[in-house]
C-alpha cells in the first residue's frame, strides 16, 4: 500500500491548518480543523494499532505549530482515529468493511459519507470543547460551538474531498 | 476457555487509547507549561521573522490611516497634558492635595514600563496570543502585564531575545480583577473574556445587591501583581444575576484588539515579593 501520498497529505493539511490558524480571522466561536480530513480518508486496511500514535503525532504537531494549547488537538484527533473503525461499522455491513479501500465519498456514497463525516467531527469536537470548554461557558454556548463546528467542518470536509480525494487518489 | 486475539487487540488498543488520552489531558491541565513556554517560544522566534515581514507590508498599507490616528492621539494627548497640568496647579495649590499626591507617588513607585511593538496579533482563536518585538535584551521578563492606556492587553508567558510571547486577555484562561464604581466606592469583581465578541467581556462576581449603572466605566482593581490600579478597561452596559448569586456584567471594552499596535509592558519590582507572600503560610 502506498503510505507516501497520505503523509504527503498529512503535511499539507497541517501546513494548511497553520496558515488558517495564523491568518483567517472570521469568528472567534467557529474552530476549522482540515488536518483530521486525513484520518477520515485513511484506508481501512491501515494498522488500527498504529493508527492511534499517528493521529497523537500529527495532532500534537499541530499543537504545537499553531496557536493552540498543547494536548487539545493531539486528545480529539486521537479520539477520531480510536472511534473510526466502530463508526465504519457502524455504517456498513462486514463485507463492504473489508473490501473498502480509502473512506471517501466515492467510496461510501454521499449520504454515508456525509453522516460517517458528521459522527467523525462530533467525536473530534466532543473531545476537543470537552477539555477546551468544561468549567469556562456554559452549556448552551458550548451546544452551539458543537453544533457551529460539526456544521461547518462537515462541508469544509465534504467539499475537500470532492476536490482533492479524486483528484489525488481515487483517479 | 481460549481468548481470540481480536479480544487482545482490542484491549491493547483501548489501553493505548487511554494513555495517550491521559497525556493530552495533563498536558491541557498544566496548560503545556513547558512545550508552550520553552519549545513553542523557540518556535515562535522562527515564525516572528514572517510575522514581522508581513507586519511590515501591512503597516506600509495603512500609513495613511497611521498617521490620522497618531495625528489625533497627539491631540488627544495634547488636551489631556494641558488639562493634566492645570489639576496639578491646583493641586499644588491644596495642602490635602500635596499629601494624597505624594502618597500616590509613595504607593506605586514600584512598577516600570516599556513600550513596545505588537508583531503578531491573533484574534480567531478561543487563546489568542500577541508577540512583540521586544524580549530579553530589553529586559522584558515573564509574567510582566501588558496595557495600553485603555486597556489590559495579557501576560507575558514567554520570551525570546528579540520577541516575547503575551498570552492576550481574549483568552477563555485569562481573568483580570477589576473594580466598578464612582466616588471613590468600588465593587471588585473579575473581568474575563466571553469568547464571542473581541469588543466585549463580562465583569462577574459582583455582588448582587450593587447597583450597576449603565455607563460607569470599569478600572483595573491593582489586586493583581501584574498590573497598576486605574487603568481604564471598559464601560458597563446591562447586567444580569447569575445562578441567583452574584452580578454579571456586560462591559464593553475601551481597547480594540483588532487595531493593537504599540502596548506597554510594565514591570512589577514586587512582583516575586508578592507572589512568596500570597502562598506563605505559617507553620506553629
Amino acid at each position: 500500500m502506498n503510505h507516501l501520498k497520505y503523509i504527503i497529505l498529512g503535511a499539507f493539511l497541517v501546513l494548511i491548518q497553520i496558515l488558517i490558524s495564523g491568518y483567517i480571522n472570521i469568528w472567534p466561536m467557529l474552530y476549522i480543523a482540515v488536518f483530521p480530513f486525513v484520518i477520515i480518508i485513511l484506508p481501512q486496511q491501515i494498522n488500527k494499532f498504529l493508527l492511534l500514535p499517528v493521529a497523537f503525532l500529527l495532532g500534537i504537531a499541530v499543537d504545537f505549530i499553531s496557536d493552540g494549547i498543547p494536548g487539545l488537538n493531539a486528545a480529539a484527533l486521537t479520539a477520531l482515529a480510536f472511534f473510526k473503525d466502530p463508526i465504519l461499522k457502524l455504517l456498513l455491513s462486514r463485507t463492504a468493511l473489508e473490501n473498502l479501500s480509502g473512506v471517501t465519498e466515492y467510496t461510501l456514497g454521499s449520504s454515508k459519507f456525509l453522516l460517517y463525516t458528521i459522527l467523525m467531527y462530533s467525536i473530534f469536537f466532543l473531545f476537543y470543547m470537552g477539555l477546551d470548554s468544561i468549567g469556562f461557558y456554559t452549556f448552551g454556548y458550548t451546544a452551539l460551538r458543537f453544533v457551529v463546528n460539526i456544521f461547518a467542518n462537515t462541508i469544509i470536509t465534504v467539499l475537500f474531498g470532492k476536490a482533492l480525494a479524486k483528484q489525488l487518489f481515487f483517479k | 476457555m481460549r481468548i481470540p486475539p481480536s479480544l487482545y487487540h482490542l484491549i491493547g488498543r483501548v489501553l493505548l487509547f487511554i494513555a495517550i488520552e491521559a497525556a493530552c489531558i495533563a498536558m491541557v491541565i498544566n496548560n503545556g507549561t513547558i512545550q508552550q513556554y520553552k519549545v513553542v517560544g523557540e518556535l515562535r522566534n522562527l515564525q516572528a521573522i514572517f510575522w514581522r515581514a508581513g507586519n511590515s507590508i501591512r503597516e506600509y498599507s495603512m500609513l495613511r490611516q497611521i498617521n490620522r490616528d497618531v495625528s489625533i492621539q497627539n491631540m488627544q494627548l495634547m488636551q489631556e497634558n494641558t488639562r493634566l497640568r492645570e489639576e496639578i496647579g491646583s493641586l499644588v495649590s491644596s495642602n490635602v492635595a500635596d499629601s494624597l499626591a505624594a502618597t500616590y507617588a509613595e504607593e506605586h513607585p514600584h512598577f516600570e514600563y516599556n513600550w513596545a511593538k505588537v508583531i503578531k496579533n491573533t484574534l480567531n482563536s478561543q487563546h489568542n496570543f500577541i508577540i512583540i518585538n521586544k524580549g530579553s535584551k530589553d529586559g522584558i521578563m515573564v509574567d510582566m502585564g501588558v496595557i495600553t492606556p485603555t486597556g489590559v492587553i495579557g501576560i507575558v508567558r514567554a520570551v525570546g531575545r528579540h520577541n516575547a510571547y503575551i498570552l492576550s486577555f481574549l483568552n477563555n484562561k485569562q481573568q483580570i480583577s477589576a473594580k466598578i464604581g464612582k466616588d471613590a466606592i468600588f465593587t471588585f469583581g473579575q473581568l474575563a473574556w466571553d469568547g464571542t465578541d473581541i469588543r466585549y467581556a463580562h465583569l462577574n462576581e459582583i455582588p448582587q445587591h450593587v447597583d450597576v449603572n449603565p455607563g460607569d466605566t470599569i478600572y483595573t482593581s491593582g489586586y493583581s501583581s501584574f498590573f497598576p490600579p486605574d487603568i481604564p478597561l471598559g464601560i458597563a452596559q446591562e447586567s444580569k444575576v447569575i445562578n441567583g448569586m452574584h452580578r454579571s456584567v456586560k462591559v464593553e471594552l475601551l481597547q480594540d484588539f483588532s487595531r493593537l499596535d504599540n502596548v506597554i509592558v510594565v514591570r512589577n519590582n514586587y512582583h516575586k515579593e508578592v507572589d512568596s507572600l500570597s502562598t506563605f503560610t505559617i507553620v506553629e
